[in-house]
């Protein structure tokens, strides 16, 4: 019984620590080796707090209120090294053994000398429920995970419009 | 200067003040505070709480405004960087 019980905990706080996410993000080893970390984690209770605090007034809070509508959570995980190759190959492929078929499908995979780029979407029912964003460059590793449905045109519109501090972007 | 009549002065100083003195009657007796006092007390106690109360949930909101647009930002940001990057490669 108590064997039962102290399983039961364990599988509840496996749970919990991957919260609403759909998919495990956490890579311990860079998280250690990070110079700078990001760490967003909004579900879908948090994501309506945080719209009513949206300025209707002001036209990128409303673009904001648009592309939420209907999402159950954004959770974000960046990280920034010193130096280049602190991440590799077998931390991606952690990340990737989430992201499998049936219930993801990778819709985009960009590799080129500054690292790889990919988007994985969710299907559930054959509708479209969550995405997810892996994108790894030489000093950066950064994932994200959209559950809900998302317009990514919208999204990429939106790139750099709310002058938040953020890890820089490489300059093509 | 310091002759017996100083210390004599000095003495009677200290015993007068270290006197021992009876309590006044009412001393032991209950003091009653006039009942709105309390109130007031109360009611600025609470105004107290919940001022600071929606402080901080103004805060929390405002942070968690901020977390969203930070998260949309970097997916952003990613997003966008695979549309150029892609946009290259189809050239």
């Amino acid at each position: 019984m108590k064997t039962k019980l102290l399983l039961a905990a364990a599988l509840a706080g496996c749970l919990s620590g991957l919260g609403a996410q759909q998919f495990p993000m956490q890579i311990d080893r860079l998280a250690a080796q990070a110079s700078d970390k990001i760490d967003v984690s909004l579900s879908g209770s948090l994501l309506q707090f945080a719209a009513k605090f949206l300025d209707d007034n002001d036209p990128d809070d409303a673009k904001v209120r648009k592309l939420i509508a209907g999402l159950e959570g954004i959770y974000v995980k960046s990280y920034s090294f010193k130096n280049a190759n602190v991440w590799t190959q077998a931390d991606l492929e952690t990340i990737r053994r989430s992201l499998r078929a049936p219930e993801w499908s990778r819709i985009v995979n960009v590799t080129g000398d500054d690292g790889t780029s990919e988007i994985y979407v969710r299907m559930v029912e054959k509708k479209p429920a969550g995405v997810a964003i892996l994108a790894a460059e030489p000093k950066e590793l950064t994932i994200v995970n959209i559950a809900g449905s998302i317009d990514l045109a919208s999204l990429s519109e939106m790139g750099g419009h709310f002058n938040i501090p953020k890890i820089p972007e490489k300059k093509e | 200067m310091d002759g017996p009549e100083e210390m004599d002065w000095l003495e009677e100083e200290l015993k007068r003040a270290l006197a021992r003195e009876m309590p006044p009657r009412d001393f032991a007796a209950p003091r009653r505070r006039p009942a709105w006092r309390a109130w007031v007390a109360a009611a600025a106690c609470l105004a107290a709480s919940a001022g600071t109360a929606i402080g901080y949930r103004q805060y929390q909101g405002r942070e968690a405004r901020r977390e969203l647009k930070l998260a949309l930002d970097i997916a952003a940001a990613k997003t966008s960087r695979i549309q150029t990057q892609l946009r290259e490669f189809s050239r």
